[in-house]
Formats: C-alpha cells, sequence, structure tokens
C-alpha cells in the first residue's frame, strides 16, 4: 500500500505539473516566483527558520489550497492569463507560452473523453476511489478535441487527491 | 429573520451547495454563536516603521544631534505631554489619544534583537524566543488551544496569504483579501461539483483535509460574501488599500459576523533612503485610515468591544544615515487602541536615548507581555499555554 501525505511542496507540485507536461516557461519567469513565494506559500531560499519549512499540512490554507487547484489552470488553459478572479491578487499578470498538448493528444487520439478521463486519472491520482471520472468531460461537446483535452487534464490536476502525487 | 434562517437561504441561494454529514458534525452548517463579544483587531506596520519619528521626544537633545536632518523639529510636533509628542501626519489620531482612547507603550522588544526583517517578523509573528524557531503563531496557537467549534473564519486574514500569526498546529486562520474576488473564485462549478460529489474516507486522512478546507473555504466565502453586503459604511474611507481592509473589517463587525480577530497589514516602513516623505505619507494613510475606522466603529456602538494593537518588526537606529533614513533597529514603540482602556496615554517612559545598546534602543517591555495581556485579559484564553510562558499583567486591556 502506498501511503500519501501531504508532503509535496509548492515547488516540487510545480516541477511535478512542468515535467508531466513538458512545459516550457519563456515568459514572467518572476511572476510564477511569486505565483509559488505568495500564493503557494513557499519563500524560495528562504525558509521560516534553519529548520527549512515545517512541510506536511502547514502548506495547505484556505488560499494556499485554491491556488495549488489552480496552478495548473494556468499553464494549461491560459495562453494570456489574467490571474485576477482565479487567484487571490491584483493586477498579476502571469504569461505563458500556449502549451504544446500534441504528445498527449496523439496519445489519445483513438479514446473517447470518458476514456481519457479515465486513464488520466488511473495514472495521476491517488488514491481514486472517490472519483467520479463523469466530473472531468462534462464540458460542452462542441469543443476541439484538442480543448477538450486540455480541460480534462486541467480539471484531473486540479482535483485535491492531485495534490498528494 | 432568525440567523439559522439567514443561513440556510443563503446556502440555498448559492446553488444548494451540498455539505455532507461528516462536515456537519465538524462545524460547517453549525449556527455559531450570534454574539462574537470582544474584537481583536491586529494591525502590523511591514518593514520596520520608525518609532523616534512616530512619537518624538521633542525635548531631548539628544535625538536631535542623531537626527540633524531627519529630527522633527518641535515647533511641528503634535505634543501629547511635556516631552513626546506624535509625527504630524498622526494628528487624525490626536483627540483619540487625548480622549483616552489610546496606549502607547514605549520600548517594546525582545532580548537579543534580530535585524533581519524576516527573521524578526518571524519572532513577533510567531511569539518565539530570539534564538527559538516555532512553525505556529501566537494567534493560531490560540486558535488550537481555545477554539472548539469556532467558524474557519473565526480569525480573518484581509491580505492575500495567510500570516504565519494565524497559523495554528491544527487549525488556521481564513484568508480573504477581498470579499467578492474570493467568491468568484469559489462560484466555480467545477469546484463545486467536486465537493458535492465527495464521499468521506476515513482511511485517507490527508484527502479529508484537504475537502475539508475546501469545503470549510467555500462555505466562509459564501457567509462572508452575504455579510458583507449586509451593512455599507456610511463613512468615507480613504482611497487606498489599508483604508479599504478596514472598512471591511469594520462592515464585517457591523454585521456581526462570527470574526473574533482581524489581522490587517501596512507595508513599505523600510526607510534606509530618504525616509522623511515616505514615512510620513504611511503615517498618514496609517492615522486617516484609524481615524475613520475609529469612527464608524463608534457610530456603530462597537468601539467598546473592539482592541486594536499596532505593531512594527522592529524600530529603527538613533542615528539617521548618510542617505537620510535610518537603518533596522531594536525596540519600538507599540499603540493599542480601543473604547475601554484600563489605562491610556503613555503606559512608560520615553526610550533613554543616552543609555544605547552600540547605538540601538533597549527593550523595557517584551512583545509577548502585550500579548500575553491581550490574550488573558481581552481574548480570555490562556496567555501561558499558548505562549510557553508566564507574563505578569500591565492593567492596559
Amino acid at each position: 500500500m502506498i501511503i500519501k501525505t501531504l508532503g509535496q511542496s509548492p515547488v516540487e507540485l510545480y516541477i511535478g505539473i512542468k515535467r508531466i507536461l513538458d512545459l516550457e516557461i519563456v515568459e514572467s519567469k518572476k511572476k510564477i516566483l511569486f505565483f509559488i513565494e505568495r500564493k503557494l506559500g513557499q519563500k524560495l531560499f528562504r525558509p521560516p527558520n534553519v529548520a527549512g519549512w515545517p512541510g506536511g499540512k502547514s502548506w495547505i490554507d484556505n488560499s494556499t489550497l485554491i491556488s495549488r487547484m489552480n496552478i495548473s489552470y494556468l499553464f494549461i488553459m491560459a495562453k494570456d492569463v489574467e490571474t485576477k478572479g482565479l487567484i487571490q491578487t491584483n493586477n498579476n499578470k502571469l504569461k505563458t507560452k500556449s502549451i504544446n498538448l500534441h504528445p498527449f493528444i496523439k496519445e489519445f487520439k483513438e479514446m473517447n473523453e470518458k476514456e481519457i478521463a479515465d486513464e488520466l486519472v488511473e495514472y495521476f491520482i491517488h488514491p481514486k476511489l472517490n472519483i467520479n471520472t463523469d466530473l472531468l468531460n462534462s464540458g460542452p461537446t462542441s469543443l476541439k478535441k484538442e480543448e477538450a483535452i486540455r480541460k480534462i487534464v486541467y480539471k484531473t490536476f486540479s482535483i485535491p487527491e492531485f495534490q498528494l502525487c | 429573520m432568525k440567523r439559522r434562517d439567514f443561513i440556510k437561504n443563503a446556502t440555498l441561494a448559492s446553488s444548494a451547495m451540498m455539505v455532507p454529514n461528516f462536515l456537519r458534525a465538524s462545524g460547517i452548517g453549525n449556527v455559531y454563536s450570534d454574539n462574537i463579544g470582544k474584537k481583536l483587531v491586529v494591525i502590523q506596520l511591514s518593514g520596520g516603521n520608525d518609532g523616534l519619528n512616530t512619537i518624538v521626544p521633542f525635548e531631548d537633545d539628544l535625538y536631535y544631534n542623531a537626527r540633524p536632518k531627519l529630527g522633527i523639529a518641535k515647533n511641528k510636533v503634535i505634543k501629547l505631554n511635556n516631552y513626546l509628542g506624535f509625527n504630524p501626519s498622526m494628528k487624525p489620531l490626536e483627540s483619540i489619544f487625548k480622549n483616552g482612547e489610546m496606549s502607547v507603550i514605549n520600548s517594546v522588544g525582545y532580548p537579543n534583537p534580530n535585524r533581519s526583517h524576516f527573521r524578526s517578523m518571524d519572532i513577533w509573528e510567531t511569539g518565539s524566543e530570539s534564538h527559538e524557531y516555532l512553525n505556529t503563531g501566537w494567534l493560531g496557537r490560540f486558535l488550537d488551544h481555545e477554539c472548539n467549534g469556532c467558524a474557519p473564519y473565526y480569525a480573518l486574514d484581509v491580505n492575500d496569504d495567510l500570516n504565519i500569526a494565524l497559523k495554528g498546529q491544527n487549525k488556521n486562520g481564513f484568508v480573504m483579501g477581498d470579499t467578492r474576488q474570493l467568491q468568484n473564485i469559489i462560484n466555480n462549478n467545477f469546484l463545486k461539483q467536486l465537493t458535492q460529489g465527495h464521499h468521506e474516507e476515513h482511511e485517507h486522512e490527508n484527502v479529508e483535509y484537504l475537502y475539508k478546507t475546501m469545503i470549510d473555504t467555500q462555505s466562509s466565502a459564501n457567509y462572508l460574501f452575504e455579510k458583507s453586503k449586509v451593512h455599507q459604511s456610511k463613512i468615507n474611507y480613504p482611497r487606498n488599500k489599508f483604508g479599504k481592509d478596514l472598512k471591511q473589517i469594520s462592515e464585517l463587525m457591523t454585521a456581526k459576523a462570527d470574526i473574533k480577530i482581524y489581522y490587517a497589514s501596512l507595508g513599505g516602513f523600510d526607510t534606509h533612503v530618504g525616509q522623511k516623505g515616505r514615512q510620513d505619507n504611511l503615517l498618514k494613510i496609517y492615522a486617516e485610515s484609524m481615524d475613520v475606522f475609529i469612527r464608524d466603529l463608534k457610530n456603530n456602538k462597537l468601539f467598546d468591544d473592539t482592541l486594536i494593537m499596532t505593531f512594527s518588526e522592529f524600530g529603527r537606529r538613533v542615528k539617521q544615515n548618510a542617505s537620510n533614513g535610518t537603518d533596522h533597529g531594536t525596540a519600538n514603540n507599540l499603540f493599542l487602541v480601543g473604547g475601554k482602556l484600563k489605562k491610556s496615554g503613555f503606559y512608560n517612559k520615553a526610550p533613554n536615548l543616552s543609555d544605547l545598546d552600540n547605538g540601538d534602543l533597549k527593550y523595557k517591555i517584551d512583545f509577548r507581555q502585550i500579548y500575553s495581556e491581550v490574550i488573558n485579559q481581552w481574548l480570555d484564553g490562556n496567555a501561558e499555554s499558548i505562549l510557553g510562558q508566564k507574563f505578569g499583567k500591565l492593567g492596559i486591556v
């Protein structure tokens, strides 16, 4: 049995998503640092004290949890994201390069949305006893396949359980 | 309308967010006490406010010698007694001081002071010793110790991110920079569906913790949004972030929100260079907003039940530097404001500028003694268990 902890720090979370998606951030590195430091609560190279970050539950409060759930939205859905309204901050724009999801899309070409959602959950989410994968593909059907997949990926990465991976 | 009905309606109105049964047991959906009683507002002046140019010792030659350019001329100082007075920017608070609604405590600090902003803030926020490192804040531990069945927003931070002061081991304060913004974030169908479709899983404690935090956030956002609409302040607040924060606090208080502790901050006090205009401007923002806030509270008969504590992580060195600014110092003054202070005016003497520690003020009162006073006398908590040691009474609160 795999014991899941809340040990994933904001930086690990960010790097994890970046790796999974093979993400290239071309603009506003500072803004991403700002996002990690302020919205996710980890000031880089500046732990609260010599003991380091306490980790675990201490990463989670009402603000950081929502930001953690939204971080993938920033990368997956947005080309020029105005963070206002999405995260609690004023006048901060976070620009990221439009993410190239072609490798993903190729992988999923033969599947329908339900199968894609099941596959992503199977791969990324543990424990998954409770996940209703219908939630992940309930978007409007008129979306292009790529948009639909983007949406499924974003939603999968937003599930609280993803925080434990 | 009864409060219970109000909450029911509010919940229904926000698209019937269903609360799983196990969460009802843990407080969500409960009706919290209608009368929160005494309230605490903490205001943090970040960056290290220069206390000597805030409360000016206008009869002390040593002050003017140390600050040939920065010293505030005697005829400009707003005199509060025959030795100490306000920076002219603090003018709006003069009548509050003279009415006995403000207590100024001089030379507040701690042994072996640290001059790093981050470390000194950390010490103040966690309430630790200078050599000690804590992961929880003093008010967070108050929540841990004293808060059984409190609302998730019992301690509210009106900034964008949660101050460590409000982080406990098991309980946290609630962050809400702006009610409407938070509401917008939370009013997301996907988030709603996630929580509605969630069933409890006892064996996955961490998953439950995340869902509980999320559900708390949703219900709190709705509650605070509804509460913030109940009452609109009739007085005009200064049009800046700090004024807006105090306005939000006042409106929530007036709406009788179940919030015991509010935490606000005003930054930018790190005046190494060209201090004069910058500090004056910040103190003006502080004093003007406070003045309106206090009048607003008085109009709504809330001032007697409110205690406002203003602190900064350190004061600044006595001597000005070569850039017409001041560098990081040590002890500083702290303000307590409220309608029911037992002792007002200057609690103790002005700092002795002829008895310095390597050019810095010596602390006379441990900041944790003030925390202890606030916890024991105002919040009805047990300061000793929260601060880890016993401090004597000050007799102010």
